[in-house]
């Protein structure tokens, strides 16, 4: 995926303005920034939520506003901070629901479409909750199915708003251990991530988007020696050692 | 594999159910037809030739088109429950069936009342455009106001409104269709024949495979909106879809049957308790099924309970839909906390 000069906001406000980043396959790429500064808007107008206020987004070679929805659906898949209520769905069934676009007319799924579902099962380890009800089920675990559902998707790229969201340590370090084996297989992922050591320890780069809408791109080495969380969240000096020491 | 098995026994349930209640409506009447004479008549063309007419011209586009419509009101409000993410909509609750009528009345009135001239078409598209004006003021308030209350609120209102109207139009109609409107403007099937059953036989059959071919985007659906786009749908096109089906299909009961309350909302729930899934291609025919069941045995129970005097459907469906709604109110709240 490459944007190429994207702002994003909401009707004519810009919001984040003239981003530049190439993910290569396989690249995990974090956003990390303060509230309110425009990662979720990004996210949203990179995975075609919200339409660009300028510049492009490529997948592959072609610009996702020439990609039909259905080709793009199977080339990106998404995990929204939106809460959803399905009415009688199990978690298996919000999973397999991720292999609607390779379904055909009616959208009887195949056993290859099993298939893909038993593993993204596997992968977020919700084998245990499949056939649960899924409004009966937990925010954290509602969170997991819904990460299933997009890997289940089979995507070229995997967008995240805060995909750690109401998940405990151990759920979120599992997470990252699933992110890091999905890259490995040649998935490339976007997320935003309010956990700063997290983010450090598991993207080749972070995206800083800053509160008046600027960005900026680099690794996670790079982002500590030049001192940039700094100045990226308005820290003092004092916050800015803590949060340093927390990272390391 | 559980869920499977569930399905098929409820399907075949469903079918029997709607064989049994289309044989009775045939059967049990003023006239007592045993089952056997019905099959005489139906496929052998022999037998009496009183029991012949009662039976072809009378009892059999009776039980049709209350198979065929009874059906479509199920399948409008399983599509409004889907549009408006609300599992109390229907087309009689939001008005629709009511805006339906008042165009109906209006042409009824107007031109079949002034010139003679009337055909079922003619109907039909009365009845579709004033479900549309009415459905169009339902989204234009859900635009404003996103609470599911004052949207029904709202859609009470429209209801009244278009019956005040028509009841208007039935005031300063002429003599002879006052007798004719009266009723229809409560719901009833009498006085359905077979050309009419032929229209909404078509008009329903089209519009059924319309919704089974929009099934799979219905599914993607009940993971809401934004994840429906990004698994592919088309959102616009597919909500306008929707509305027009669920219109189309309200339309024709209401040009053929009056308004009838109820079906809408307590079949698709009734449906999805009973299959415990809310998946789109299973709960569009077997709603389908139940809500013809359901409304076959409501015009069997007007016709016969205080026969000779038939009492309108809608007095019957809201004896027994109305108390499924409230259960599924309180089951929802349930649901919530």
């Amino acid at each position: 995926m490459r944007l190429e000069k994207v702002s994003a906001g909401y009707d004519r406000n810009i919001i984040v303005r003239d981003v530049e980043i190439k993910a290569a396959k396989g690249e995990i790429i974090s956003l990390i920034g303060p509230n309110g500064g425009g990662k979720s808007t990004l996210l949203k107008s990179i995975s075609g939520q919200l339409s660009l206020l300028g510049g492009s987004v490529y997948i592959g070679k072609d610009d996702i506003r020439d990609i039909p929805l259905k080709e793009m659906s199977k080339k990106l898949s998404i995990v929204t901070t939106e809460r959803i209520a399905p009415q009688l769905m199990t978690a298996g069934d919000v999973v397999l629901a991720g292999r609607l676009p390779y379904t055909e007319g009616f959208g009887l799924f195949s056993e290859c479409d099993k298939k893909e579902m038993d593993r993204a099962v596997k992968l977020m380890k919700i084998e245990a909750l499949a056939e649960k009800n899924f409004s009966d089920m937990s925010d954290g675990q509602k969170q997991r199915t819904l990460i299933a559902r997009a890997i289940c998707q089979t995507p070229e790229v995997l967008v995240m708003d805060e995909p750690t969201s109401y998940l405990d340590i151990r759920h979120r370090m599992e997470l990252m251990d699933v992110i890091k084996e999905l890259a490995g297989g040649g998935m490339s992922v976007i997320m935003s991530l309010h956990e700063l050591e997290l983010a450090m320890a598991v993207s080749d780069r972070l995206l800083l988007v800053y509160e008046d809408g600027n960005t900026l791109c680099d690794t996670p080495r790079n982002v500590v020696e030049r001192g940039l969380i700094k100045e990226l969240y308005d820290l003092d000096d004092k916050m800015y050692e803590r949060v340093m020491n927390s990272c390391t | 594999m559980k869920s499977k098995k569930r399905t098929i026994f409820v399907f075949i349930i469903l079918i029997l159910l709607a064989g049994i209640a289309f044989i009775s409506n045939i059967c049990i009447g003023n006239v007592e037809i045993s089952p056997q004479d019905v099959f005489k008549v139906l496929f052998s063309r022999t037998g009496d030739e009183k029991i012949h007419v009662i039976i072809t011209s009378i009892r059999l586009p009776r039980s049709a088109m209350t198979f065929f419509l009874g059906g479509a009101l199920a399948v409008s409000g399983f599509l409004l429950q889907t549009y408006f993410s609300n599992p109390i909509a229907g087309p009689y609750i939001l008005g629709i069936s009511s805006g339906a009528k008042m165009m109906v009345a209006l042409i009824l009135v107007t031109v079949v009342g002034k010139t003679g001239y009337s055909s079922n078409l003619l109907l039909v598209l009365a009845a579709f455009s004033g479900a549309l004006l009415a459905t169009g003021f339902i989204i234009m308030i859900s635009k404003v106001v996103r609470n599911m209350a004052t949207l029904l609120a709202a859609g009470i209102m429209v209801g009244y409104i278009c019956s005040a109207v028509t009841d208007f139009l039935i005031a300063f109609a002429d003599d002879s269709d006052i007798v004719n409107l009266h009723s229809w403007s409560q719901g009833s099937f009498s006085g359905a024949d077979m050309n009419g059953v032929t229209y909404s036989a078509i008009i329903v059959g089209v519009s059924f495979i319309a919704v089974m071919l929009l099934s799979k985007a219905l599914d993607a659906f009940r993971l809401g909106e934004t994840y429906a786009k990004s698994m592919g749908v088309n959102i616009k096109a597919c909500r306008i879809l929707i509305i027009m089906l669920s219109s189309i299909l309200s339309a024709c009961v209401t040009a053929f049957a009056g308004p009838i309350s109820f079906i809408g909302i307590a079949v698709p729930f009734l449906v999805r308790e009973v299959l415990k899934s809310s998946k789109p291609l299973i709960l569009i025919p077997a709603s389908f099924l139940a809500g013809s069941v359901f409304c076959m045995a409501s015009d069997l129970l007007a016709r016969q309970l205080f026969a000779p005097t038939e009492i309108n459907i809608s007095a019957v469906t809201s004896l027994f839909g109305a108390p499924i709604v409230i259960i599924m109110i309180i089951k929802n709240r349930h649901y919530r906390n």
